[in-house]
């Protein structure tokens, strides 16, 4: 039938080529380092493991943070774009930019901007005299995660406000035209015609934002590397580091179990019921 | 006062056009600094020639390091993933956009679920079994793993792209007697070319920047970009300005990409943002 | 007939430009390659070397290859043709130059090998994971790697390293220095070949001292006062490297100046002492006195050397490779003294390491690895090895005068050289858990740095994380 070939085929692939390695992680879990099989011990020590609650805890509040921050500036940024009478082909041009260039390299550039004795923004604050000494952007842990949101926002809300540009072209000048003969303020049509016609698309871009920001893992390794004291680590660079470089493969894959329970569970669950309320 | 609002929203365009320049300026300057020029104070802001230019970081990224090797195995090998992605991705997202079948909704919400595994956890395994049928550091394996890691992600996506294509055409070919595979790739892929291409686009994107896999998978012979640039701080004295020529470097290719195809990409974002009351 | 004419002026012109460009290139080419292949002088000679009695054709001529190091007559025998195969050698960043120096001669006397250097990462935390891994999945495909103490430790008493024992003369092994003894003796036999040994120090600068009018520290409340008074206008008395990757070093120096053990942190839970008092020392130089940067535990050696050499430090510990470093790419030998560690109520205790080569077991070329080894524990070889490192690793060659010369010439933390000897010690390292042992630090006194957890917490923390990885008595 049309069905497998074109439903069940290509997505064998994916299933072959990664959920069944996922579910060969998760037997590998039980093991110990000499494929012996240890039960459930492994999962055992992830409860004393405060570095996983704590990169967990920092995960989710960058994840949230970064997405409304991006939300908001982008929604923000996109409207006022798009209100503009030119420059708005210009703008879709430009703001491509900064979401062309690889996380790596983004977090490699902004290593130098934030440097604290070399980087350009400590020389601009200290010239504009409103700080004294250095501020240590990646040395100290609470700095460092709110560099780690900055950095990743400064790179993402320009395509977030190109998507409710485009968006907002898509919206027919009608419904504006009819706001301004019934007396609508700037800020009524922005609240009563844009915002509810962009409700979808917000929720749509906000979930994928929040997805992808959970992963996080090509920013941090470039930018701090798990920062001061592990501070900014993410759960993804977390499983990495303790599989990888501390060779413990079986605690890994553990670990990352626990993860996948908790973002396939709660969040899997959440993003599928809310689509599903909105697809109504 | 209405004139004033005027030069504010230039003066904000132009803040914002900075803002946004400024990091890739930024980097493009200190690419051509020499290295002592990065560490003074105050930064110097241009690259004017001849005291503070040099090309010296470039003939290095090139020469000593495998830049170049990194370039050319990360354009083959994400080029051929994102055919493979989009050729496995389009038939199910027509599938779940045109056809009707019991649980499809079920199947759909399945496959966003799939969406919020994180990467991390697919990478140990896949090393495990990689290791041991001796793919490690080849080409085959990570157009194998970009190709199909982006499946799920890449069904979803093309989803409402098909799902607003006219059902007359598909009924038209369908009382021609094609089957529904002709149909996809003879009469819907054509003339959704456009979104096709920033499709391709975006998911060449995406893999080119992407750091896990490449840094997991590759060593040396298959070696790619992104772990390539990661290797440039160096150890004795930050090396900022050959750091900024390897960014530099790994940019360019995307940059000369978007703007070739910029069009398509505007104009499939545009038609993905579609709103709907 | 006038456009004619013209035209043939211009191309005439250009072509003069090409031909003159062409012939200056030419020039400079053969210039330089003329420089490059001078002749070398070939004696015919018996040579004796330690353990091996053969006739050689001994060709003489100097390395050039090196940058910024030593050039010596350098003796390579006629070439091994009947070897053939191929090599994998690992290095990460910190050993390319030696490596680089080394191959050129290697390859010379075997022809017929073809070396592959796989270039490593630049940061010791990639370094960890790319050996981690291979450690532990017995990798074919590198053959000879290099190694510092921790690694050699665990590939050692895991079996994945070769046992080099067999291959080595009795007067080869007595000729090793007593810090290489010290790891044969830890590792149960000769599993690597050290490129030399050198000792953490501080690193100072002189100008700043002199304008401040201040004397070198010698014990731990000297170090408080001069670094008060050096730290002022952005600048800091003392910068250390406080990543997880470095916090065992940086804390295990002031451990063993207060008379402290690696081992008993907090043992049964009391916080030793002596243990206490090392951390509280660090953890004050941070958060009392101020004289450390904030947001030490995110310095590496990247931006503490940066610090050293900008001047916005007036103190810094490091290895060995600064001292050289500052003379050929910093070029401020000048300004850039060395001295031994303020001395703790125990001594001004310092670490002594070794890297070297390590052949691994499992390798493909295993049998390559161990010939290319062992060429690099020939004297004239191990000298430019030692250079790279700081110290050289056989007794022998601390008798060669003019090469003891020319090492202290080559790297300022030389200077001091007996004296570092005197006063080092070799880190503890639980065999075949020396990467864990080593990331515990890194995870648990990071903590009392960034005031994360109390100084007492932090030692307790860290004993509970040891004490499964110890040996058991």
């Amino acid at each position: 039938m049309t069905l497998i070939v074109m439903l069940l085929i290509p997505f064998s692939f994916f299933i072959i080529s990664h959920s069944i390695p996922l579910l060969y992680g998760i037997y590998l879990s039980f093991m110990d380092r000499n494929g012996n099989f240890i039960g459930l011990e492994n999962y055992a020590h992830i409860i004393d493991d405060y570095r996983f609650w704590g990169s967990i805890k920092f995960t989710f509040s960058y994840a949230i943070a970064s997405t409304l921050l991006n939300l908001a500036f982008g929604l923000f940024i996109g409207v006022f774009i798009s209100s503009l009478k030119r420059g708005q082909n210009l703008f879709k041009a430009i703001f491509l930019i900064p979401w062309l260039i690889p996380l790596t390299v983004w977090g490699l550039e902004n290593r130098i901007i934030f440097s604290r004795d070399f980087g350009i923004i400590n020389y601009v604050l200290s010239s504009l005299g409103l700080i004294k000494g250095m501020i240590p952007w990646l040395g100290e842990p609470i700095l460092a995660q709110l560099s780690v949101v900055i950095t990743d926002v400064y790179k993402n809300v320009w395509y977030v406000a190109l998507l409710f540009l485009v968006a907002c072209q898509n919206i027919p000048r009608d419904l504006y035209e009819v706001a301004q003969l019934d007396g609508a303020t700037r800020l009524q049509m922005f609240r009563y015609v844009t915002l509810p016609l962009l409700r979808r698309n917000i929720l749509f871009i906000g979930l994928m934002l929040f997805i992808f920001a959970l992963q996080g893992f090509d920013l941090i390794y470039s930018l701090t590397y798990g920062g001061p004291a592990f501070s900014t680590h993410t759960v993804a660079l977390y499983i990495f580091r303790r599989s990888l470089h501390y060779g413990d493969y079986e605690y890994g894959t553990a670990i990352s179990t626990i993860w996948v329970i908790i973002l396939f569970g709660i969040v899997g669950t959440t993003f599928a019921l809310l689509s599903r309320k909105l697809m109504r | 006062m209405l004139e004033y609002l005027k030069y504010i929203k230039i003066i904000i365009m132009v803040i914002m056009l900075v803002i946004v320049l400024f990091p890739l300026y930024w980097t493009f300057n200190y690419s051509f600094l020499p290295e002592k020029d990065t560490v003074s104070y105050p930064p110097i802001f241009f690259p004017s020639y001849p005291e503070h230019f040099t090309l010296e970081h470039y003939l290095v990224a090139v020469t000593k390091y495998p830049v170049l090797r990194a370039l050319f195995n990360t354009i083959i090998i994400i080029s051929i993933a994102s055919v493979i992605t989009l050729i496995l991705s389009l038939p199910p997202a027509y599938v779940l956009a045109k056809l009707d079948f019991k649980l499809k909704e079920e199947i759909y919400y399945f496959i966003m679920a799939l969406l919020t595994i994180p990467w991390v956890s697919y990478t140990i395994p896949l090393y495990e079994i990689s290791r041991t049928l001796g793919l490690i550091d080849t080409h085959i394996l990570l157009i194998m793993l970009y190709g199909f890691s982006g499946i799920p992600l890449f069904t979803w996506l093309a989803f409402p792209f098909i799902k607003s294509f006219p059902e007359d055409l598909i009924d038209v070919s369908r009382t021609f007697g094609l089957s529904e595979v002709k149909i996809l790739f003879l009469v819907v892929l054509p003339i959704l070319r456009n979104a096709l291409i920033s499709l391709f686009i975006l998911r060449f994107v995406w893999a080119y920047s992407d750091l896990l896999y490449q840094l997991i998978f590759t060593i040396d012979k298959a070696k790619m970009i992104n772990p390539a640039v990661l290797e440039f701080p160096g150890l004795y004295e930050m090396p900022y300005a050959r750091m900024a020529s390897g960014g530099i470097l790994t940019v360019l290719p995307l940059l000369v990409l978007s703007l070739i195809f910029h069009k398509y990409i505007i104009s499939g974002l545009t038609e993905g943002m579609r709103i709907t009351a | 007939m006038g456009e004619v004419k013209k035209e043939e002026k211009k191309v005439s012109r250009r072509d003069y430009l090409k031909y003159t460009g062409a012939a200056i290139g030419g020039l400079v080419v053969g210039g330089a390659l003329g420089y490059l292949l001078k002749p070398a002088e070939v004696i015919k000679e018996t040579v004796t070397a330690p353990g091996v009695e053969r006739t050689v054709t001994k060709t003489v001529e100097k390395t050039i290859t090196i940058t910024g190091t030593i050039t010596s007559p350098v003796v390579t025998y006629t070439p091994k043709t009947e070897i053939k195969g191929e090599l994998n050698i690992y290095t990460p960043a910190w050993g390319f130059a030696g490596t680089d120096a080394v191959v050129a001669l290697f390859q010379k006397e075997y022809p017929n090998v073809k070396i592959n250097v796989i270039r490593g990462p630049s940061t010791w935390d990639e370094h960890v994971t790319r050996t981690t891994v291979w450690l532990r999945e017995k990798y074919p495909g590198v053959d000879v790697l290099y190694e510092d103490d921790v690694f050699s430790t665990d590939g050692a008493i895991m079996g994945v390293w070769t046992k080099l024992d067999d291959y080595l003369s009795k007067s080869q092994i007595a000729d090793l220095s007593d810090l290489t003894h010290h790891f044969i003796e830890l590792h149960g036999g000769v599993y690597r070949i050290p490129w030399g040994e050198g000792g953490s120090c501080i690193y100072y600068r002189k100008d700043i001292f002199e304008e401040e009018g201040q004397t070198i520290p010698k014990t731990w409340k000297e170090l408080v006062e001069v670094g008060k008074i050096l730290t002022k206008n952005g600048r800091y008395g003392y910068v250390t490297q406080g990543t997880p990757g470095e916090m065992y070093n940086t804390y295990n120096e002031f451990l063993h100046q207060a008379g402290g053990d690696e081992w008993k942190l907090a043992p049964g839970g009391v916080p030793e002492p002596k243990a206490k008092e090392a951390l509280q020392f660090l953890v004050d130089l941070e958060l009392k006195h101020k004289i450390m940067p904030p947001g030490i535990t995110s310095v590496g050696y990247t931006e503490s050397r940066a610090m050293l050499k900008e001047g916005k430090a007036a103190m810094l510990r490091d290895w060995g490779d600064v001292g050289r470093i500052a003379i050929t790419e910093w070029k401020i030998p000048e300004k850039i003294g060395v001295m031994l560690f303020p001395a703790g109520s125990a001594g001004p205790w310092c670490i002594g390491h070794q890297w070297g080569w390590v052949v691994n077991d499992y390798g493909k070329n295993r049998d390559i690895g161990i010939e290319f080894v062992l060429f690099c524990l020939r004297p004239e070889v191990h000298k430019i090895l030692a250079y790279q490192y700081q110290l050289p690793a056989l007794k022998s060659l601390y008798e060669d005068k003019e090469y003891m010369k020319k090492l202290k010439e080559g790297n300022i933390a030389n200077t001091i050289a007996e004296e570092l000897k005197k006063w080092w010690f070799a880190r503890k390292f639980p065999p075949g858990r020396s990467v864990e042992y080593h990331e515990v630090f890194g995870r648990e006194i990071s903590r009392a740095l960034t005031g994360e957890a109390s100084v007492d917490e932090a030692l307790i923390a860290a004993q509970k994380s040891l004490d499964p990885l110890l040996p058991k008595k």
